[in-house]
């Protein structure tokens, strides 16, 4: 069979966490029946992309150096059909994509694009704007969106992050038949839960085999008070906080492990003001994904979303509005937080009491060296003389030694 | 309508024609120019983005010449985040998405700027000793730790994420591309 590689190349915030965890914990099922996930570690397709398009990523972007080369040598190495997915290779220029679909070698090359309704994505994209350290109002956020120019750093981002027709313009879609582009479009709220992963099962040719499919890094959302929390929170922290401290604590800790688990709470909603500006985008992306005739997988009427409901929980006015939410959900993070800091705190004495174990042998150590080194100098003064010679045997012979 | 706005079957022609005359280092503006000139590119070649063009154009206004220069700056990569390599006004017929064609002249120094930051810091990473060395007057050589880095400092700058909504030119002390274009003067 002709080699075949799958690359997926976005969007953000369409069950591609679940994807990319599935197709990493289960690579070695994978490859039994031909088909290659090539990472080592769980986020190695998201350092290569990094690498790739040279972007600052609070840091991380240290340990992406080189990812993007072993990537694609690997890709050039493997045999069967190759899966590389992360959704921030949506943001790749047209040079960009050009020269790493060159470097992933000669195959028959399927782009594949998951794609969700933008009534969905926007509020999405915000959120996560803000759990990565944004201040930035969800107001002044849906204005920068409006703007023609999309010239600021939201704007820009978002659009090149979400726009379908245009990622594939980019990733050069036109030069490839339109059978081989597949775009993936998630399914309406209320839909079976498994059918978007059914959907990329049968684009990447993944049905049928026995996957576990139990997700452990699902990109999770937060609620209105919630978000506005943290918010809060990044413009408290903004000069005190390096990135190594914000991702364990505020990401992780805080977003993704206690904030995300209050289901109860007012989930965040494209205001309807904005919904006549958005349906007329998603026009546009849906005329010309039908003219080029690209495989859907789904349906492209899925891509106009639900019309967002009349009662809107403005996360910019929570705090004043609803106030008593933002404090239920400020008492969970202190709660996690102090959690933390007890877990903290008994791993810190008990390695105290290690370094003092540690200490105590070191000193005793020393102190059997220094007795061993003062014996081996009275030794080698008394074996210098016939006295003392006679003395050292006088010495073993009680001690029952013969020398 | 200028000659740089007309799309039409000749506006490809004449953006190459436009690449052409900035590799020999020219420095007409894309709206200026209405001549169609020969192009070693292959058909269906992507043009350079209007980012990468308009900062080839200044380097040649700043007359920065090196062997090699136009070629690194026209397939350069924009450093960081913001608007993807964009497509010159008049080029292509205006697509109902996608990010809208531009006169690069207009283009904010901030976006020529994530251009050179990526040219500074490549130059930077083929002779990391270059942050430790300067060249005096009398032609020659001694160590001066700090000097050159202090004068990139407002380039590099631009390499560390701004956590804020805007392009920030997180410049300590003068013109950020000015800071750039000079680098590349010396060391391009």
């Amino acid at each position: 069979m002709a080699k075949r590689i799958f690359l997926h190349v976005g969007t953000p915030k369409t069950g591609t966490s679940f994807l990319q965890d599935v197709l990493f914990r289960n690579r070695e099922l994978l490859a039994q029946h031909g088909i290659v996930y090539p990472a080592d570690r769980f986020d190695a397709h998201f350092l290569a992309a990094v690498d790739l398009l040279k972007l600052p990523w609070g840091g991380l972007e240290a340990d992406a150096r080189g990812a993007w080369a072993d990537l694609a040598a690997k890709v050039r190495a493997a045999e069967g059909t190759v899966i590389v997915s992360h959704e921030i290779l949506a943001v790749a220029s047209a040079a960009q994509a050009r020269r790493a679909i060159a470097d992933l070698g000669e195959a028959e090359l399927h782009l594949v694009v998951s794609a969700r309704d933008l009534v969905r994505q926007i509020p999405a994209e915000w959120q996560e704007n803000v759990k990565y350290r944004s201040e930035i109002s969800y107001a002044r956020f849906l204005t920068a969106l409006r703007n023609p120019r999309r010239s600021g750093r939201v704007a820009s981002w978002f659009w090149t992050a979400q726009e379908v027709p245009d990622i594939l313009r980019r990733w050069g879609a036109a030069g490839l038949p339109p059978e081989r582009v597949h775009v993936v479009t998630v399914p309406q709220p209320g839909a079976p839960r498994d059918l978007l992963w059914q959907r990329f099962a049968r684009v990447l040719g993944l049905e049928g085999l026995p996957l576990d499919l139990t997700a452990e890094r699902a990109n999770v959302s937060l609620g209105v008070p919630e978000t506005a929390l943290v918010r809060r929170l990044n413009r408290a922290t903004r000069h005190s906080l390096a990135p190594d401290v914000h991702r364990p604590f505020v990401l992780e800790l805080l977003a993704h492990r206690t904030l995300a688990q209050r289901t109860g709470s007012p989930r965040l909603t494209l205001p309807r003001r904005e919904h006549r500006w958005v349906q007329e985008t998603t026009e546009t992306w849906i005329a010309a994904l039908e003219k080029a005739g690209y495989d859907v997988v789904g349906d492209l009427a899925e891509l106009r979303g639900v019309r967002p409901p009349r009662r809107h929980a403005d996360p910019d006015s929570v705090v004043t509005t609803a106030p008593d939410q933002v404090v239920d959900a400020a008492v969970d993070a202190i709660a996690a937080l102090v959690e933390e800091a007890a877990r903290l705190r008994r791993r810190e004495v008990d390695l105290e009491r290690e370094l003092a174990d540690t200490r105590h042998q070191l000193a005793e150590a020393r102190n059997v060296s220094v007795r061993r080194r003062a014996a081996e100098k009275v030794v080698a003064r008394l074996e210098r003389g016939g006295a003392g010679r006679r003395v050292l045997g006088a010495y073993r012979s009680a001690r029952g030694r013969a020398e | 309508m200028s000659a740089g706005t007309d799309s039409g079957p000749d506006s490809s022609a004449r953006a190459w024609g436009w690449v052409a005359h900035l590799r020999d280092g020219g420095t007409t503006p894309w709206l200026a120019w209405s001549t169609t000139g020969s192009t070693e590119a292959s058909p269906g070649d992507p043009l350079p983005g209007a980012q990468q063009l308009e900062l080839l154009r200044r380097l040649n206004l700043a007359g920065v010449r090196s062997p090699g220069l136009a070629d690194r700056v026209l397939a350069a990569d924009a450093t960081g985040r913001g608007r993807p390599d964009l497509e010159l006004v008049g080029v292509a017929e205006p697509l109902p998405y996608g990010f809208a064609p531009v006169d690069p002249a207009t283009l904010s120094d901030a976006e020529l700027l994530r251009v050179a930051v990526g040219l500074v810091a490549d130059v930077l990473a083929r002779a990391p000793d270059l942050t430790n060395r300067d060249t005096p007057e009398d032609g020659g050589e001694r160590q001066v730790p700090g000097q050159l880095a202090r004068r990139v400092r407002p380039v590099l700058a631009l390499l560390v994420e701004d956590p804020d909504e805007r392009l920030a030119l997180l410049s300590a002390a003068g013109d950020p591309l000015e800071a750039a274009i000079a680098f590349l003067r010396e060391h391009g």
